[in-house]
């Protein structure tokens, strides 16, 4: 049987960074990333124009700050409907509680992309009235249109870890003890029980929102680029990886395949697309990986 | 339990109808709309009859115009100027567009959209089973090489490099580096299927555009089976499943009982190729059997996930590669030049498409749990 495996010593690798990186691989996917990105960032210091460095640059620094924000209106919906949830099933209110719930079932019918593009041209007239001028705000309103469409899956597993520790013996010693039932709920349960589990999933959701932000932006500028371009969304890498000289970039990646002498002018002077693509492509990747690895490290 | 989730079902479906329907009669009655403030003074010297806005003389004559009688907003008239232009642009290729299609009653539009929602549905059938059928197959391949201890390619690669032979003879050297180039090989194909599996689905056609016929629907069924992480992503979910279930107690029961835990690959055999790749998976006498059939009574749930997820990717592979007579380039389309009505029909189309199969992952579920409760 092939193993192949780093010999260990004592217990641990021979090798100390073999040792770190094999015991870690969250660590080591994360560290991936920032590595990666750091190369690419070296690499367009050298060969890319500066005008375009500057664009690849700010698309990439707005889609973090949206994806961050997505997990922060994520985390404040999906802890609020939990509690919500959990609180119309434990007083007994049927209709409430179906009505609710049917709510939030019919916002996970939506396909997502319908939803958010839907959220975006409502942005637009937002945009277009002039109450959202700041580009901060411009960014927070975009993550808050995307956490309505992921934030459900957080949602689901709060909810799943409350009914896991409600039929635990200890939940009904808290009560008896006089603990208040919303703290049982949201220090002991959410917080002190199922930390790791939540940050598995923010993961996981801040791989989702590059994903979906980057292919509703796309959809925007090469679709509706008529009416919107007008408004000006902030630049992100969805958006630019929309502009033509990004898409003829990534054209010649085609051109390439059949003219392999090609291949050498890809990584000089088709630069700005293949930089944004491999943004996009590489973040996936690697915190793909990361969530997995780190859910497997943590046996969840 | 069925019937409640059926009734649910049915609710939700007759809400959003009942939504979209006072949606369109909103849109009906409202037209023609007033608009507000400076959109309304855009709107007004577009629609003057006597300009031609992409005449460079007119819209000068109208910049001095308009400076001569507000010299007070000297510095916006450039602004203006442009945002009058992309109206009456927008409304002369809204009027294009509408001319397409000729009948614009309601009836009209539906016969309109009616082959493409054949069509979407069609592509949405055919990527869901191959979907579902693929992340299972590549599920199990993972974990029964995960029971194998088979070491990634770059590890092996590395662990042959750091144990290379005394090269006494020429054929050694020659072996070695031939095993160590086949790793090589190996572990950058799967990167490459790995960029593959997880870039968005525009991405990928962008690159294959000037190589293939990206327009046909073999290559967006291809796309939307391979790109935008839905495989990977279900793959992996698939895959947790069945690392949960090995880790639980019960299997050493089975062990006891004298089922096989042999993960060892064979040509034929319980662990072989060929059981691994059928539709229909079963591992008799292994341990495996159960592993999977409870992984996969859990994974049932997941398919209505997996489905809107599904939706997702084929509608950014229609409206980012503008495929015309598609039907959410048609959306999009509609969306732009403002046919409300088209897109309410469309939306409400592809919603029914996700309760239809949310119905049909419940009944399954439901099917199984009446099989594993013996009821």
């Amino acid at each position: 049987m092939r193993t192949g495996k780093p010999e260990k010593k004592n217990g641990g690798y021979a090798n100390p960074v073999i040792s770190v990186l094999s015991i870690q691989k969250d660590t080591m996917w994360f560290l991936l990333w920032i590595g990666g990105i750091g190369i690419l960032w070296l690499w367009d210091l050298f060969f890319l124009n500066v005008p375009a460095r500057h664009q690849v640059q700010s698309s990439f620094i707005n889609t973090l700050i949206i994806s961050a924000l997505v997990i922060v209106f994520s985390v404040c919906a999906a802890w609020s409907t939990a509690n919500a949830v959990h609180y119309l099933r434990s007083v007994r209110m049927p209709f409430f509680f179906h009505t609710f719930n049917f709510i939030l079932n019919l916002l996970r019918s939506i396909p997502q992309i319908i939803g958010i593009l839907f959220g975006y041209v409502v942005l637009t007239l937002l945009m277009q009235q002039e109450t959202l001028n700041q580009a901060f705000l411009q960014l927070a309103a975009m993550a808050a249109v995307l956490a309505i469409f992921v934030f459900l899956e957080l949602h689901d597993l709060l909810l799943e870890r409350i009914e896991h520790f409600q039929k635990q013996d200890f939940c009904n010693a808290m009560r008896v003890c006089g603990i208040s039932e919303f703290r049982i709920i949201n220090r002991e349960i959410l917080i002190g029980n199922s930390r790791i589990h939540i940050f598995y999933k923010l993961i996981a959701i801040f791989g989702t929102a590059i994903f979906l932000q980057c292919s509703i932006d796309f959809i925007i500028s090469v679709g509706l680029s008529l009416q919107l371009s007008s408004v000006n969304f902030p630049l992100t890498l969805g958006s630019l990886l929309a502009k033509i000289d990004s898409k003829q970039d990534i054209l010649a990646i085609g051109y390439s395949l059949t003219n392999w002498d090609y291949i050498r002018y890809l990584f000089t002077r088709h630069l700005q697309g293949i930089s944004v693509a491999f943004l996009i492509v590489y973040s996936l990747i690697c915190i793909h990986k990361t969530s997995n690895a780190y859910a497997r490290r943590r046996q969840l | 339990m069925i019937r409640n989730k059926l009734i649910e079902h049915g609710l939700a479906i007759i809400l959003v109808g009942i939504v979209f329907l006072f949606l369109y009669l909103l849109i009906d009655r409202n037209a023609t709309s007033a608009l507000s403030g400076r959109q309304q003074v855009i709107q007004d010297f577009a629609d003057l009859p006597f300009i031609n806005w992409n005449n460079p003389a007119d819209r000068s004559l109208f910049k001095d115009a308009w400076i001569l009688y507000h010299p007070d907003q000297k510095e916006s008239a450039d602004s203006l100027i442009k945002a009058i232009v992309n109206r009456y642009n927008f409304k002369t290729e809204s009027a294009l567009h509408k001319q397409k299609s000729s009948d614009q009653s309601f009836a009209g539009k539906v016969q309109h959209l009616w082959p493409m929602y054949i069509k979407f549905i069609f592509v949405y059938i055919i990527v869901l089973i191959f979907s579902y059928y693929a992340a299972q197959t590549a599920a199990v391949w993972r974990f029964i090489k995960m029971k194998q201890q088979r070491s990634s390619y770059l590890h092996l690669l590395y662990s042959q490099l750091k144990n290379k032979p005394r090269f006494s003879a020429g054929k050694i050297f020659f072996t070695f580096i031939l095993r160590c180039l086949k790793l090589l090989a190996q572990a950058t194909g799967k990167g490459i299927l790995y960029l593959i599996l997880f870039s968005p689905a525009y991405v990928v056609a962008y690159a294959f555009k000037t190589s293939f016929n990206t327009n046909s629907m073999l290559f967006m069924i291809l796309l939307g089976s391979f790109t935008n992480g839905l495989l990977i992503t279900y793959t992996q979910k698939f895959f947790a499943f069945l690392v949960t279930e090995s880790r639980k107690g019960y299997l050493h029961t089975a062990i006891v009982k004298n089922l096989s835990q042999d993960y060892t690959q064979r040509t034929s055999g319980i662990i072989s190729l060929n059981s691994i790749m059928r539709w229909k998976k079963v591992f008799p006498g292994h341990v495996f059997e159960h592993i999977y059939s409870n992984a996969r009574y859990q994974y049932l749930p997941t398919l209505k996930e997996q489905a809107a997820f599904l939706i997702t990717g084929l509608i950014i592979i229609e409206m980012a590669l503008n495929i015309q007579n598609h039907l959410c380039y048609d959306l999009l389309q509609n969306l732009l030049y403002e046919d409300y009505t088209s897109v309410l029909i469309a939306s409400f189309g592809i919603f029914l498409i996700i309760k239809g199969t949310e119905v049909i992952a419940d009944y399954i579920y439901f099917k199984e749990t009446v099989k594993y409760e013996n009821r």
